[in-house]
């Protein structure tokens, strides 16, 4: 065990990683390093193997998946769990970790973008490369061509390389994803000196639901979230630090914070509560206690260059964000006060409910990390209060329980989700703490070995429930109506290429949830979705005629092209809505009729241009001009 | 520079070397694909700036590769995504020659101030620029093992992408039917049909106008992944009428049954053609949907 004055020395020493001397006079430095990269490589092969049975609808298509995530968990928490691996076995482990499992999300879709989100990003990547300059008007996105960070490294690389969006974009996400799993366990050996505490808590990070899900996406916050743990990993390096390298590495930090502020809001705004965090627990501390290095001057200009960027971008990402925030505090509200029923926990859209082994993986992975927090609180408090930043993610740990209840209100469901990578920060360092610091002192008997082990495991099978539900979602397969990457198919692009090049691009189109997406990127249209189009197309689609709103509607939005997809006749949607973010937010109950969708066919002067089978395209410029 | 920077010339060379080379190849792009030799600038992008500048922050080369790893790849992207928005201010903008001057006089200006600060510190080994297999210290057999787990990844790989294009779908047929550029005494109209079906396909096509037949294709033999084009020349609706045209493709073994039907309405109230927007089309695309399809069952 390191003592705290062991710790103490190890935090003076910061010119050397802390444990490098040690590691070096290992005899065998990489340990089981070798046996399970090829584990990590089976695992790879057995996720691989389950997405292609759901290619082919085989009903075993879960068992491989199952099997490869605890191939690709279980053998690496063993070994992190054990006290001997040198530290550079467990950063080479920790580090192959988080690329397998988003080589193993990459393998989805190896072929083509698919995640919703992704074709926003795509566009404004599309729009930098064909006019050559940035911030121009995405109408999937509109907030995407303003924090266009993780697109222009996308440029950057078609650009030299000569790539598609695609390949860029996956070297692009692979390499953040090696930045971010290097800097949370480099962040955490900084706070803890203690390459087991690092390694676990790494590991513990890994096992989040958004991490694999989520933040292997060509999205923006699959970018800033690394660079987001790098800031915060050069900053714990430059307390210590010398003035010859402090002055560098501030400059370092300060271009991590302004690239953080230019790709991804969020992010951005919840590093600068952290930061703020950090030097309000500093400040507060007694003198005695108090860390060498203030970041008081850091965290004003994170702020700074924040709100900077938002008046730069004229305010568009607070009439984003505005209407979410409003939304899950009114639902939440509304079930305080009994108005409202909880969200239906484990209901997705359609009929789908998660089977029960699932629930309880889940339930169970929740309970075990609330389980924890206590213990690692504890020894937070014991260890580590002198340190501000830890106990900034000591706060963040805290803060997980209570944002877990925001999944009992559909409109802050997604804001559970999604707050999950920020607060896991924290959450992973505690857990972490509570295992190496009192788990391993009191009790270190095989049988203890092992429920820690199954502890872990449930933790992390249950994220991977949260994370990939629901199961159709999660998985490659026959085309469904409505339901994001399920939906994505040849029939659907083809239309959209169609479209580009026998009517031309930026032509004004409506189109479903998921031909918008198509006709916007493969058809490089301008397909508005409800934050991009003046008022919302959806009526345009369900109203049985075209009565004076819906050719308001068209008219105001200057439509051209009507995009329908006359599968919608044919099921309910799987994601809830037929439309992006529908206006009547209620509910569908019955798939769209036949006749309503076929309506313009009767309509004088409207052109039917096009014709696949299921999807047909009418000129309705004869009407609205 | 000296021996305590030949890593830092390695880069400097690597760096001017691969923007020339993308620079080259973009402009014989328009010929020749090219992007497997180009692949070569992706360090420019992804790891040189970054290092130069780790390397100008740590003169002393006393971090371990863990962190010189990740101080590489961040700060490339940190100046990657700078110089992006820097280059957005000039009227070039981002593009292949912008990108590949800025980053390599970056890399080159990184390289300069990291070697002019390594001047005070003695030379160390890690630094060298050079790499022996056996400084990594696995065995025979763990290099087996390392193998053997990129041979199962790449296995991985090939089920995936040969899945993925294999994957069963039904297939498609498309029709459509499009203003042309209309003459003084006549209305062009543009027909098409593309096959996307599993097979080869037979074909009958009719175009109607007001109901009467103005013209039939009664076998249209189309193989898969093919499409066929036809411009029909017709007279001009006579002032303030509008004609009705209407084509109505049949598989030949149903020739009662429609199977894809387009109209177009000409006259007054139509558009006289498709107008083309002026907005450049990106070129690329994540991948053609020729790949996609090329392999359906």
């Amino acid at each position: 065990m390191t003592t705290q004055s062991q710790k103490s020395v190890a935090l003076m020493l910061p010119e050397a990683d802390t444990m490098r001397v040690a590691s070096v006079q290992s005899q065998n430095r990489w340990g089981w390093l070798p046996i399970l990269s090829l584990s990590y490589a089976i695992g790879v092969f057995l996720v691989a193997m389950a997405y292609e049975a759901g290619r082919i609808a085989a009903p075993w298509y879960e068992a491989p998946f199952w099997l490869g995530m605890i191939v690709l968990f279980l053998p690496t928490a063993y070994r992190l769990l054990l006290s001997h691996p040198t530290r550079e076995e467990r950063i080479a482990l920790v580090t192959l970790l988080g690329v397998s499992f988003y080589l193993a999300q990459f393998l989805e879709y190896p072929l083509y973008l698919a995640g919703h989100d992704s074709f926003a990003h795509w566009r404004t990547a599309q729009d930098i490369t064909a006019g050559g300059h940035l911030f121009q008007h995405n109408p999937l996105l509109p907030i995407s061509a303003l924090y266009p960070g993780q697109e222009i490294i996308n440029n950057a690389l078609t650009s030299l390389t000569g790539l598609p969006v695609f390949w860029a974009g996956f070297l692009e996400i692979g390499v953040a994803e090696t930045i971010f799993v290097l800097s949370l366990y480099l962040l955490y050996e900084r706070l803890s000196a203690l390459p087991r505490t690092a390694s676990l808590a790494a590991l513990l990070y890994m096992a989040n639901s958004a991490f694999m899900f989520f933040d292997t996406q060509f999205s923006y916050e699959s970018l800033a979230l690394p660079l987001a743990a790098f800031v915060l990993y050069t900053m714990s390096m430059q307390r210590y630090a010398p003035t010859y390298r402090s002055r560098s590495l501030t400059l370092l930090t300060i271009g991590g914070l302004a690239v953080v502020s230019v790709t991804h809001p969020v992010t951005s705004y919840i590093l600068d509560i952290c930061l703020l965090g950090w030097t309000i627990i500093h400040t507060l501390q007694r003198r005695s206690q108090r860390e060498a290095g203030s970041p008081t001057g850091i965290a004003f200009i994170a702020l700074g260059l924040s709100i900077a960027w938002v008046f730069y971008t004229k305010g568009v990402v607070i009439n984003y964000l505005l209407p979410h925030f409003n939304s899950t505090l009114q639902q939440i509200i509304l079930i305080l006060s009994g108005h409202n029923p909880p969200r239906q926990l484990f209901h997705a859209g359609s009929s789908y409910v998660t089977p029960l082994w699932e629930r309880i993986l889940a339930i169970g992975s929740l309970v075990l990390l609330v389980a924890g927090l206590p213990f690692g609180l504890l020894q937070i408090k014991r260890r580590y209060r002198t340190s501000a930043l830890t106990l900034v993610l000591a706060c963040a740990a805290l803060s997980y329980p209570i944002s877990q209840a925001f999944r009992l209100t559909s409109a802050g469901a997604e804001s559970a989700v999604r707050t999950t990578e920020f607060l896991f920060l924290g959450l992973a360092f505690v857990l972490a703490v509570s295992i190496t610091e009192r788990w391993v002192i009191k009790v270190q008997s095989r049988r203890s070995f092992a429920l820690m082990l199954s502890a872990l495991t449930i933790i992390f099978l249950g994220q991977v429930v949260l994370g990939s539900e629901p199961a159709w979602a999660s998985f490659p397969g026959p085309y469904l109506v409505s339901a994001d990457q399920r939906s994505i198919e040849p029939e659907g692009i083809t239309t959209a290429e169609w479209a580009r090049i026998h009517l031309g691009t930026g032509n004004r189109v409506a189109a479903d949830r998921i031909n918008t997406l198509l006709m916007a990127t493969y058809g490089y249209q301008r397909a508005f979705t409800s934050v991009g189009a003046p008022l919302p197309v959806e009526p345009i689609f369900v109203a049985r005629s075209l009565n004076a709103g819906v050719m308001n509607i068209m008219r105001t939005d200057h439509i051209q092209y009507v995009v329908v997809d006359l599968r919608l006749s044919t099921s309910l949607p799987w994601v809830g809505t037929y439309f992006d973010d529908s206006p009547t937010k209620n509910p569908v109950t019955k798939p769209l009729s036949l006749a309503v969708l076929t309506k313009f066919d009767h309509v004088q002067y409207v052109n039917r241009v096009f014709d696949s089978g299921d999807i047909v395209i009418y000129d309705v410029r004869p009407l609205t001009g | 520079m000296k021996r305590r920077s030949i890593d830092l010339l390695v880069v400097g060379i690597l760096a001017v070397v691969t923007a020339c080379l993308a620079v080259l190849l973009t402009i014989d792009m328009q010929h020749t694909n090219f992007v497997a030799i180009r692949l070569i600038a992706l360090p420019l992008v992804l790891v040189l700036p970054g290092y130069a500048c780790t390397a100008a922050i740590f003169p002393r080369r006393d971090q371990s590769f863990a962190t010189l790893l990740v101080f590489s790849l961040a700060a490339s992207l940190i100046l990657v995504i700078s110089l992006g928005l820097l280059l957005n201010l000039t009227s070039m903008g981002l593009r292949t020659p912008s990108w590949a001057i800025a980053l390599a006089s970056v890399t080159l200006l990184a390289c300069l101030i990291a070697d002019r600060r390594r001047r005070p510190y003695p030379y160390s080994p890690v630094f060298s620029g050079r790499f022996r297999l056996q400084a990594v210290g696995f065995t025979l057999d763990q290099w087996l093992l390392v193998s053997m787990a990129i041979i199962v990844l790449a296995s991985a790989f090939t089920l995936s992408i040969i899945g993925a294009i294999q994957q069963p779908r039904k297939g498609f047929t498309q029709l459509w039917m499009l203003p042309g550029s209309n003459t003084p005494t006549h209305s062009i109209v543009r027909l098409g049909v593309n096959n996307l079906e599993v097979g080869p396909m037979h074909y009958r096509l009719i175009v109607n106008m007001n109901g009467k037949v103005m013209k039939a294709w009664p076998l249209l033999e189309l193989q898969s992944g093919t499409q066929w084009q036809s411009t029909l020349s017709l007279p001009l609706a006579p002032r303030n009428k509008t004609l009705r045209l209407e084509a109505t493709l049949s598989l030949e073994n149903t020739p009662n049954k429609t199977y894809r039907y387009v109209v177009l309405w000409l006259g007054s109230k139509t558009p006289v053609t498709v107008q083309r927007s002026t907005t450049p089309t990106p070129t690329i695309l994540p991948l053609p949907s020729s790949i996609i399809l090329s392999r359906r069952k």
